[in-house]
């Protein structure tokens, strides 16, 4: 791999943690603007619902506590596997990985995206599936490969930046990343989130 | 010139067997080990100096090379593993 893709999906390897913090605040702040404009709540770290009436301090809320969430779980496992694992790498880590999702919530907003998407709804809805066009689903089919690169995209980040941060090698490490993830999302979505709503 | 430090024939560690001074031409010779920083390659030998030159600090050292803290500290643990394991 050329050392500028290196950079692309491992930028926690060469640029220092300040500008890695101000990017990855500033794209928290443009998602949580995103997600409040699109009218889209996220009820897991990695799951994005419709909600119409989502406030704009609502959608700051869920950014701060997923992402405080996520880093809590990956800094106490990488102060686990090493002592020296700072908490600020395991931040900007958590924040950066968001880029490719936010691409992705941008790329759905698109309007003859969001037809397609509204099309394949009432479809369902009225159980009419035979009444969408071709173009529709093709449009349907490659987005949903699209927003499988995203989140493939954003996975390797977070792998690489969690590696990075805590030195991890051992593939118990990657095991045991995993299990943070699959953890932080239920911690979310059973406890936090429903939370969330009541305020 | 680059110190060899492994035998090009079985690879194993090589000692210094003779010294020569360049004034008088005195010779010694004896089976002196190599001392732990010559055991090292050239390019952690070299990094050693610039943690040295640069005061210590790692932060300081990953500013020179262009790279972050976090991978200039990971390199530093891996040395220091590396000279763990070569001292007795």
């Amino acid at each position: 791999m050329s050392k500028n893709w290196r950079t692309v999906f491992n930028p926690f390897e060469r640029y220092p943690e300040r500008d890695l913090a101000i990017a990855g605040i500033v794209t928290l702040l443009l998602s949580v603007l995103l997600f409040w404009w699109a009218g889209q709540t996220n009820d897991g770290v990695y799951h994005v619902s419709p909600k119409a009436d989502l406030s704009l301090a609502g959608a700051l809320t869920e950014a701060i506590v997923y992402t405080l969430l996520v880093c809590a779980l990956l800094s106490g496992l990488g102060k686990a596997i090493n002592p020296k694992t700072r908490i600020i790498d395991m931040l900007n880590a958590t924040l950066i990985h968001r880029i490719p999702l936010t691409l992705g919530i941008l790329i759905l907003q698109l309007p003859f995206i969001k037809t397609a998407m509204d099309q394949i709804l009432r479809a369902v809805k009225t159980n009419h599936l035979e009444a969408l066009s071709g173009a529709t689903l093709w449009i349907s089919t490659i987005i949903s490969l699209l927003m499988m690169a995203f989140f493939v995209c954003a996975i390797v980040l977070l792998v690489n930046g969690f590696r990075t941060a805590a030195h991890a090698r051992k593939v118990i490490h990657y095991v045991l990343f995993a299990a943070a993830l699959i953890l932080a999302e239920i911690i979310y979505r059973l406890l936090l989130y429903p939370l969330l709503l009541t305020f | 010139m680059k110190l060899p430090i492994y035998c090009p024939s079985c690879e194993h560690s090589l000692k210094v067997s003779q010294l020569r001074c360049e004034v008088c031409s005195t010779e010694v010779n004896g089976n002196y080990t190599l001392p732990l920083y010559l055991k090292l390659s050239r390019e952690e030998q070299d990094f050693i100096m610039e943690f040295f030159l640069a005061s210590g600090s790692i932060k300081e050292m990953s500013k020179q090379a262009g790279i972050s803290y976090p991978t200039m500290r990971n390199k530093m643990d891996d040395m220091i593993e590396k000279i763990k394991k070569m001292t007795p």
